[in-house]
């Protein structure tokens, strides 16, 4: 049923989208608006089985094709920046130590922090390089109101998705 | 051992598989990137019509929510600044003439019985500031004409233009760069002109003003019209703060922008401004 689950994701990417261009602009504070599309991109790696990259590349597939769509770059920018950092994030897992839970929030919370500012600062990078921004700007308060506010919303997916997968995939228990 | 190398081996074509896969697909999507656009929003505008104006409400509920317990604070607050403002009421008046005056020459002025396109705003792309509306190349619509509200306060520019949809990039966009004039009280005062500048989250900053030019908190910034795509006398935004940098060789101002892109339901496409 695996092609459910990819029509799941690709729905749900759909779904983000139009919210995040449309309702959540509403409640924008101080012109912030939470990247959900790029939030739910690392909560389907980071939640995956650490050896596979199927559900993760599919996601990063969508994400980007909507980040892109959304945007007035050229298709394929957002697409193989994530595609390149959902990579990263699996090769960064594998190498860290295991622990006796499966998705530690130890391991999220500076992992989301270091691929969301990896993003945006490669994302200015590449639109000044396409010659599509004139303006190269670092990160300034607003980024860091704009980093804290999507790792709040990253943060509360991250404890539901926790729930899912616990219930989705039991952990054999000896003690 | 062996089992590793040939997991290695099969893991190198598989990643050149997926990389050739890989551009081969934005290739691809680029070949119809205007086309694949304008069928996702046309596909897609109704329902996120649906969300804005959820949205809408649903925000409007939340802060009205909010600020319930603000107001008896805000109400004993009201009633000082009352009484303030009646102090400057007799200044007021004296202004008001001067307004008026500004205001029976901006009307008097033929450029601003303008061709306009009435449009809706269905999305918004926070990372390059832009507003996605639903009139598009059938309806007339073309870069870089302005885009304003019934105020005539001005939004931006026509950025991108589809089939039946368009993008906006708003003046409060990094990249956006519009000549203004800031209004001054003393009529007998020269001009001030400077640029203002989008800080890309919805906020503006004025730049390039003289130092021996003066400019004050409340100023207000109109368009000048001498970039070309903007009319003049177009309503930007009110002074906040100025900044006075010896080390720099030019003021700056924070600017409280007039436009709010939440609001904007109803905006206009200017269809046939030219420049003098």
């Amino acid at each position: 049923m695996s092609w459910v689950k990819y029509l799941a994701i690709l729905a749900s990417f759909y779904i983000i989208s139009l919210l995040q261009t449309s309702f959540f602009f509403q409640f924008a504070f101080l012109g912030i608006i939470p990247n959900l599309l790029f939030i739910f991109f690392f909560l389907f790696v980071f939640f995956e089985e650490y050896e596979n990259f199927d559900q993760g590349f599919f996601s990063a597939l969508i994400a980007g094709f909507f980040l892109d769509l959304l945007s007035n770059a050229y298709f394929g920018v957002s697409i193989i920046l994530l595609v390149f950092l959902g990579v990263l994030i699996k090769k960064i897992l594998l190498g860290l130590r295991e622990t006796d839970e499966r998705h530690p929030l130890e391991y999220f919370l500076p992992m989301f922090t270091v691929c969301f500012i990896a993003y945006a600062l490669s994302l200015n990078v590449v639109l000044k390089l396409l010659g599509l921004s004139d303006v190269f700007i670092g990160f300034d308060w607003k980024s860091v109101a704009e980093l804290f506010l999507n790792l709040l919303i990253a943060f509360a997916f991250f404890n539901l998705f926790k729930k899912f997968y616990r219930r989705e995939k039991p952990q054999l228990r000896l003690f | 051992m062996d089992v590793f190398l040939n997991k290695k081996r099969i893991a190198l074509p598989k990643f050149l598989i997926g990389i050739v896969f890989l551009l081969i697909l934005v290739a691809g999507l680029n070949l119809f990137a205007q086309n694949l656009r304008n069928i996702f929003y046309s596909s897609s505008s109704p329902l996120q019509q649906k969300f804005w104006r959820a949205g809408e409400s649903a925000s409007g509920f939340i802060a009205s929510f909010l600020n319930a317990g603000k107001i008896s604070a805000e109400n004993f607050k009201l009633r000082e600044e009352n009484q303030a403002l009646l102090a400057k009421v007799s200044n007021l008046q004296e202004q008001q003439q001067l307004t008026e005056a500004i205001r029976g020459m901006i009307l008097s002025d033929p450029e601003r019985n303008f061709d306009l396109l009435a449009v809706e705003a269905i999305g918004f792309d926070t990372y390059q500031n832009s507003l996605l509306i639903n009139k598009g190349a059938l309806d007339g619509v073309s870069e870089n004409m302005a885009v304003i509200n019934a105020e005539k306060v001005l939004f931006g520019k026509v950025s991108e233009v589809y089939k039946n949809f368009s993008k906006i990039v708003l003046i409060s966009d990094k990249n956006s760069v519009v000549d203004v004039k800031i209004l001054n009280e003393d009529p007998m005062a020269p001009p001030v002109y400077g640029v203002i500048k989008g800080d890309g989250k919805l906020g503006l900053f004025l730049d390039l003003i003289p130092f021996n030019c003066e400019i004050n908190e409340n100023d207000t910034l109109v368009t000048s019209a001498l970039e070309g795509i903007f009319p003049k006398g177009l309503l930007v935004g009110r002074i906040t703060a100025c900044f006075k940098d010896d080390q720099k060789p030019f003021q700056q101002a924070k600017v409280q922008p007039f436009f709010d892109a939440k609001t904007a339901n109803k905006l206009f496409v200017i269809l046939d401004y030219k420049k003098e």
